[in-house]
């Protein structure tokens, strides 16, 4: 009885300590996402209170504007060329800034991971000014050369690459933070066994350093990809979507029917943003799907090959036995 | 009496009843009342006129002297301030007093609870100009719903120039686009400055700016809209010159590097800066420059604005919108009313007059208060060019259903304006023609949701074939 109660009363402790969390998660997660799939079927603005019940004629509106497709496309684009710039770049630089040789490593780490706790829309700025063509330094350093300005913003041919390099250097920093944490996941008697038996910096990274960080990639590559959906603060304060929408990804899209619209389509905003939510959810099951393959096929292949090996192994014992070769 | 040897606390205990003290106070705070400042603190004013800041702050706090209630006054960025509206909103927060940003008609307001009636003095009535409270404007059955303060009667694209470029460059103030591309020539040719700027990245000043174009070239209508038959003609030659005019100076390298890009503060500043010598921009413009480069004000010049040949400029603009709203849920209703009577005395007139934004409801203040000679020049061009434009809404007010439906475009026409100048649209026409069509679609499908709910409402209530260019529309 009194076990029972102890027990009861260490459970109330345990509900007590998750409540704030179930709280604070079930108002700004799970009603956020429920209100955005009501509000999705129906018709408001956001002013009147009414809100009429349309079905899922506000997706069919979605899919059929060729902006949504077009921001759809940038949006793609924009993760194709950021994704792999942050995994691998933060992958070779912490590879770099891991190496006991190098001096002045946590300077470099720290440099390397400023951007990412300096505030978005301020970078966004700020980048405004670098880039601007008439009197900014990139600007500067292009009349040197006596070229003509350069609005890198301003064109809807350079805007998308401009603002995909501010991303990826703004957050690189985290990428490489998980690169390096994972990197000492690797415990350093390996490397110097590797090293006693006569390996290479090039066969040690070949043959320990990445199968060792291999089940990282995956984890990292989704955290990644998901991140690279989120750009809105610094696209928005960068080019807000501009020129004529060549940088307008969906968050952008959603925004600007939510809340820059002369009457705000709300519904139709949550509608895109529920199509998003799904997109992103499919992109990233596409990818850990890829990846788990990838993984059970190369297990499956180093399984076949130990097991030849095995084979080759006792045959080679019993041909051994037999000739007699090898007996002193 | 307790013993302090005998209160045992573990730090399971400890921890958790700090955790539970801080749940509860989490919870108070978002059911108690509040102490911040919201509804039932006094009054609360929220604007969008950045221009306006400083002088609204003091008009606050003397007003909040004058009623003995707490009067206090925020201000909003123009581009958050229906965001902060709709959240507002929907928190039961909504401030006393705000400023009409919201694209929907009056009568939505209404039936929303957004807004609330507005009761002024016999006195305050007097003061107002004549036709300024409008039936389905700002009234509805006779009741005001919506207090305006700023004028009608504006033009949006005014022709600024640098004064001291156009005297070191040698050029005449243009009154029609050759002048404008001559002007334009003798900067360029002159080479120590840029020759023009505009707000492209804002696609809707731009959209605005080309509307106004295109009205004082001649089209009979507003926005796209033609007055005389109810049917959308973006497509229209004024359009398409004024456009053209763009895409030539954009072309021509006269436009200072980065104008593609620029917001309307970036556009303004760097005309500011005094190193480009024309900029359109609204009558608003000294406002702005002021709080950016108080050093230009006095090199600020204008030419009104621009029509193809130099014609006699003619605008038409619609009844004064509502520039202040009550909201539905104020327990202030009293001395709102009367703070926003003080809006209506000569003295906040000249206010707003001095603070050289939007001209005031009362133009004729502006004479007698201290502003640059350019920014009376346009109040009085206003007075002689600006006429009454004709409304659906106004002649019926059941077309306010339907406007309340009419579902945005996009791209409209400032985005269209800048794909052409960017070269991202090469068809400028084909464009127009389909912007045109979608409008027309977007707005019969709103009459027609409108009749299906049982207004009485119809196409032929946008159509004013009685519609006379330069004169005021009377229904």
């Amino acid at each position: 009885m009194a076990t029972q109660s102890r027990q009861r009363r260490r459970n109330l402790w345990i509900y007590a300590f998750l409540m704030p969390t179930f709280i604070l998660y079930g108002v700004y997660t799970i009603y956020p996402i429920v209100a955005s799939y009501w509000y999705s079927l129906v018709e408001w603005n956001g002013f009147s209170s009414e809100q009429r019940f349309v079905g899922i004629s506000n997706y069919q509106a979605v899919l059929a504007d060729p902006l949504f497709w077009s921001s759809v496309r940038i949006t793609l684009l924009f993760m194709l060329v950021v994704a792999p710039l942050r995994i691998f770049g933060a992958f070779f630089l912490a590879i770099l800034l891991n190496s006991p040789k190098l001096p002045f490593t946590k300077f470099f780490r720290t440099v390397y991971f400023l951007p990412v706790v300096t505030t978005t829309a301020i970078i966004g700025v700020v980048m405004r000014f670098i880039l601007d063509p008439a009197a900014g330094p990139v600007a500067a350093v292009v009349g040197l050369f006596g070229l003509p300005p350069v609005d890198l913003l301003g064109e809807s041919g350079t805007a998308l690459v401009t603002t995909a390099l501010v991303y990826v250097w703004k957050f690189f920093g985290i990428t490489m933070i998980y690169w390096l944490a994972a990197l000492q996941t690797i415990p350093q008697d390996v490397y110097d066994a590797a090293r006693v038996d006569g390996a290479g910096g090039v066969r040690i990274f070949r043959h320990i350093t990445l199968p060792m960080l291999l089940p990282f990639l995956l984890i990292i590559t989704v955290l990644t990809i998901e991140d690279c959906f989120h750009a809105f603060d610094l696209m928005q304060t960068m080019t807000a979507g501009g020129p004529f929408y060549s940088t307008e990804i969906i968050e952008i899209y959603i925004y600007r029917w939510a809340f820059a619209a002369s009457i705000p389509q709300l519904g139709f905003a949550s509608a895109a943003a529920v199509l998003f939510g799904v997109l992103v959810l499919v992109v990233v099951a596409l990818q850990a799907w890829a990846t788990l393959t990838s993984q059970r096929i190369q297990s499956q292949r180093s399984e076949s090959e130990r097991t030849e090996s095995q084979i080759e192994r006792q045959v080679g014992a019993q041909i051994v036995r037999r000739t007699g070769k090898g007996r002193a | 009496m307790l013993e302090i040897s005998r209160l045992q606390i573990s730090r399971r205990t400890f921890v958790g009843g700090v955790g539970v003290s801080a749940l509860a106070g989490l919870l108070a705070a978002c059911t108690g009342p509040s102490t911040a400042p919201g509804p039932g603190a006094g009054i609360r004013w929220w604007d969008h006129f950045g221009g306006l800041q400083e002088q609204h702050k003091a008009w606050a706090a003397a007003q909040a002297e004058r009623l003995g209630v707490a009067v206090e006054y925020s201000y909003n960025e123009p581009g958050r301030a229906l965001e902060a509206l709709q959240l507002a909103n929907q928190s039961k927060q909504l401030p006393d007093v705000y400023s009409n940003i919201m694209g929907l008609p009056l009568p939505a307001l209404v039936d929303s609870g957004w807004v609330s009636p507005i009761e002024l003095s016999d006195e305050a009535l007097g003061r107002l100009p004549e036709g300024t409270l409008v039936e389905g404007i700002s009234m509805l059955d006779g009741v005001v719903y919506g207090l305006p303060s700023l004028s009608d009667r504006q033009y949006w694209a005014c022709t600024w120039y640098n004064s001291e470029i156009a005297g070191s460059v040698g050029f005449e103030p243009p009154r029609s686009y050759d002048e404008l591309r001559a002007a334009l020539q003798s900067i360029a040719d002159d080479g120590q400055f840029a020759p023009m700027t505009l707000a492209l990245g804002a696609s809707e000043r731009i959209r605005d700016q080309v509307d106004d174009l295109a009205q004082a070239a001649g089209f009979p209508g507003w926005q796209g809209l033609r007055y005389d038959t109810g049917e959308y003609a973006y497509d229209d030659d004024t359009y398409v010159n004024a456009i053209e005019l763009l895409k030539e100076i954009s072309d021509n390298g006269w436009l200072l590097p980065g104008t593609n890009s620029f917001q309307i503060p970036d556009a303004r500043g760097r005309w500011a800066a005094g190193n480009v010598g024309f900029a359109i921009d609204g009558p608003w413009a000294p406002g702005g420059v002021r709080a950016l480069n108080e050093a230009h004000l006095p090199k600020m010049a204008t030419a009104g604005e621009l029509t193809p040949e130099g014609e006699d400029l003619v605008i038409t603009r619609g009844a004064p919108a509502p520039t202040w709203f009550v909201a539905g849920n104020t327990p202030h209703a009293d001395d709102v009313n009367k703070l926003l009577e003080s809006f209506t005395q000569d003295d906040y007139q000249a206010v707003l007059a001095e603070a050289m934004d939007q001209p005031p409801l009362n133009l004729d203040t502006v004479a007698d208060a201290d502003v640059i000679e350019p920014y009376a020049w346009l109040v009085e061009d206003f007075k002689k060019r600006v006429f009454r434009a004709p409304q659906p809404q106004v002649r019926n007010g059941a077309a306010n259903e339907a406007l309340a439906l009419i579902t945005p475009v996009a791209p409209h026409l400032g985005d269209i304006i800048q794909g052409y100048l960017g070269g991202d649209v090469t068809d400028l026409k084909g464009e127009l023609v389909k912007l045109s069509a979608t409008f027309d679609k977007n707005l019969d499908q709103a009459i027609d949701k409108a009749s299906g709910a049982g207004a009485k409402v119809s196409r032929d209530d946008w159509a004013f074939s009685d519609w006379q260019r330069g004169v005021d529309y009377a229904y």
